[in-house]
């Protein structure tokens, strides 16, 4: 068993010698062939296997992984805008996107025409439609973006053939208009275009993270297959300094009074006195037979004007400071001057008279205060209208936000240099103008204003914001003086509808004449349109909130077209809100501009 | 027997024929390699098992893990709607309506009183006993939105 007989093998005793036979050599001539055919091969193999490993390996490798992974972009999600006490004024919500691959749309017109009436679209909108949806080549098309998932079930449920949704963020202002014009908006892929939408994109707008995921041959994801996350960062999100409250009633006040006075345009700003953060900014306007809305353009920043009457809290709180005049410094006031061929009058008719500037402000005499200015010098004139904040923008930096129109004492041309004093030859905006007003209610320190409070980071942190920058402009007691004669113009001059029970208010009415298209300020009908402005602040012996209100071009025909006809009863309105929802009690001795 | 024994290659054949047979010792190999066989094949099985069963406990981790993080998405999206729900439903344009409906006005004037010291002596007496929930402001919706961003928070 184990041992084995070797025995002799026939074909192979001596056969070395012999001469292979026909059959013998046919055969070994196959194998050769066979051997060689199947080295050929397998070099081949090797070959092929030699070049998928090195040369051809990385583009494998890619399109291998282009196969079984799956990259998808998770969107971060953008900072929510809140108003100062922590209400949601704009965030991001879910909303569904509808839209279709046309390589799988069957009949284009059909789809887009079930599509067009479903939602609403225009003809033109639906032919538009028809024409991506009839595009082979195309795999995607929208059909309509950022619908309610209720929406979105309606047309899934009809089964058109390509027509799908997903998920994408929408904007929206839970106010509905509320300040549109400060906090601006977004375009459908929340790209901020407007407003601290679009200042603050970059804060708001977060990083992008992906999800790759593996997938098996029907795209389905594999549970342990590979699935690597890279989170997204959620933007910054920013708490304002605006009161949700206060600006939905300064918005209210303001419509109300545009309507009524028929003008064109509103805008009223509440501030914080000592640190400048803006309560309210509200921009109305109206269109020809239509009720006045809410703006879309922030025109307290964008919108330049000659402020008029209001300019002479400046010019006489630059006189004080400068020592060029006392409160009770008295000048012999015309009622008419022609200085070049140009006649300047005050706002009421009187022969000369001697006025002291305190009178000269609160009866709001115009060539009075061209008195002041000629005491002061137009240089200086020129340099305090800088320092309180004129010809250049404010620390916020709107979007669009004008400088004003400031030109250098020696670029003041003719009666520019009388005018300039009483608020003419000069342009502010809105802005500009309450925080000028309000260095005389801080106290004579210029504040800028500002408009976020604080920014809440991406692992909910919350930082507050330095505050804004500010520069000393007047004295300490020339500010107490200057609130004291802006008093007497709320009690007994120009301001009375301004008064509030109770409460001291210290303001300013200006009266402008806006520059018409022919250039001069009286159309080819001899008409003029004006700019009724008050700027005020309370309580006056203790100021807390500064308030402008201007109305652009009320009814030139009726008596409210004044400062303080047209803006001084907004400014009241205003400010009983103020004082009610920031609980400010004015001090136990203000009895207003009643006696005590 | 004795001219058998004499002669050897009887005696080798009688020998032969009467051994017993101890050579069936390799029997007991075979068992071992059998039995070895077995328990390898069953430690392979065990072992391809406990793969098996490791790899399914890995996929329904997986697939709760999927579940959760489809859960987390849908909660934060729902949080993000009851946010603008709770928003616009608090939105004074909407409170100033539903107040004109119930047939409310805007108060005419604020009038200042003085209170005198021992009126707010007593109040304060009255309320100084209140409970603190009751008394402390609840979270604002910032406060309540910090914390959930806080807890969702993924570094990166």
């Amino acid at each position: 068993m184990g041992r084995s007989v070797k025995r002799p093998s026939p074909g192979r005793s001596g056969s070395s010698r012999m001469k292979p036979t026909r059959h013998e050599g046919r055969l070994r001539r196959r194998l050769i062939g066979m051997a060689l055919a199947v080295a050929l091969v397998m070099g081949g193999v090797l070959t092929r296997v030699v070049l998928l490993q090195t040369v051809q390996a990385d583009a494998y490798r890619e399109a291998s992984i282009g196969q079984r992974l799956r990259t998808e972009t998770l969107r971060a999600e953008r900072g929510t805008l809140f108003d100062r006490n922590g209400v949601e004024l704009a965030l991001s919500v879910p909303s569904q996107t509808i839209a279709a691959d046309p390589r799988y749309v069957r009949d284009p017109r059909g789809t887009a025409g079930v599509l067009g009436g479903l939602l609403g679209l225009g003809p033109e909108r639906i032919a538009d439609l028809a024409q991506r949806l009839d595009s082979p080549t195309s795999r995607f098309a929208y059909v309509v973006r950022q619908v309610t998932p209720e929406l979105a079930e309606i047309v899934l449920a009809l089964d058109l053939p390509g027509v799908f949704s997903y998920v994408e963020p929408k904007r929206v202002s839970t106010g509905g208009d509320l300040a549109r014009g400060v906090l601006g908006r977004t375009d459908p892929d929340g790209v901020g275009i407007s407003g601290l939408e679009l200042l603050f994109d970059d804060e708001l707008t977060g990083v992008d993270g992906t999800v790759q995921r593996e997938l098996d041959g029907d795209g389905r994801s594999i549970p342990t297959g590979r699935r690597t996350v890279q989170a997204p960062e959620p933007g910054d999100d920013l708490v304002l300094t605006l009161d949700r409250s206060i600006q939905f009633q300064v918005e209210r006040a303001l419509l109300d009074r545009v309507d009524r006075l028929g003008a064109r345009r509103g805008t009223a700003i509440v501030m914080d006195s000592q640190t400048g953060e803006l309560l309210a900014v509200g921009s109305v306007e109206r269109s020809d037979g239509q009720p006045a809305r809410v703006t879309a353009a922030n025109f307290t920043a964008v919108a330049a004007f000659e402020p008029g009457s209001v300019a002479k809290v400046i010019t006489t709180a630059a006189g004080l400071n400068d020592g060029a005049v006392t409160p009770d410094t008295t000048f012999e006031v015309p009622g008419v001057i022609e200085v070049d061929d140009f006649r300047i009058t005050d706002a009421y008719p009187h022969g000369t008279e001697p006025m002291t500037v305190r009178d000269i402000l609160v009866r709001s005499s115009n060539i009075g205060t061209i008195k002041i200015s000629e005491a002061l010098g137009s240089r200086r004139q020129v340099d305090y209208l800088r320092a309180f904040g004129f010809g250049e923008q404010t620390h916020l930096g709107l979007p669009g936000e004008s400088n004003g129109i400031l030109k250098s004492s020696e670029d003041l041309r003719g009666t520019e240099r009388m005018t300039i004093s009483y608020g003419y030859g000069f342009a502010a905006t809105s802005l500009q103008l309450v925080s000028a007003v309000n260095v005389i209610a801080n106290n004579g320190t210029y504040v800028a204003p500002r408009l976020v409070q604080s920014i809440v980071d991406d692992q909910g942190h919350l930082s507050a914001v330095p505050p804004s920058p500010t520069r000393d402009v007047l004295r300490p007691e020339v500010a107490a003086t200057m609130t004291d004669m802006m008093t007497d113009v709320v009690c007994s001059g120009t301001a009375t509808l301004a008064q509030l029970p109770g409460v001291s208010v210290a303001g300013k009415t200006g009266t402008g004449y806006k520059v018409r298209d022919n250039g001069t300020y009286v159309d080819e009908f001899g008409r003029r349109a004006y700019f009724a402005s008050f700027v005020g602040f309370l309580p006056a012996q203790d100021p807390q909130v500064t308030i402008l209100v201007s109305i652009d071009e009320p009814d030139p025909s009726t008596r409210d077209r004044f400062g303080g006809t047209a803006a001084a009863p907004v400014f009241a309105d205003i400010a009983q809100v103020v004082l009610h929802e920031l609980q400010i009690e004015p001090p136990a001795d203000d009895r207003g501009c009643v006696e005590s | 027997m004795a001219r058998s024994a004499s002669n050897p290659a009887v005696r080798h054949r009688a020998l032969a024929v009467e051994s017993p047979a101890p050579r069936l010792e390799v029997v007991a190999g075979r068992r071992r390699f059998f039995g070895v066989a077995l328990v390898s094949l069953a430690t392979v099985i065990a072992t391809m098992m406990a793969v098996t069963v490791f790899h399914t406990r890995l996929a329904e981790r997986q697939l709760q893990l999927d579940v959760l993080d489809r859960q987390v998405a849908t909660e934060r999206e729902r949080y993000d709607v009851l946010r603008r729900e709770r928003a616009e439903l608090a939105a004074p344009e909407r409170l100033s309506q539903r107040a004109w409906a119930l047939g409310l006005i805007p108060g005419l004037k604020t009038e200042y009183l003085d209170v005198p010291a021992e009126v707010r002596a007593e109040v304060a007496a009255a309320t100084s006993g209140l409970d603190r929930v009751a008394a402390d402001p609840l979270d604002s919706p910032l406060d309540a939105y910090r914390q959930v961003k806080e807890t969702l928070w993924v570094g990166p």
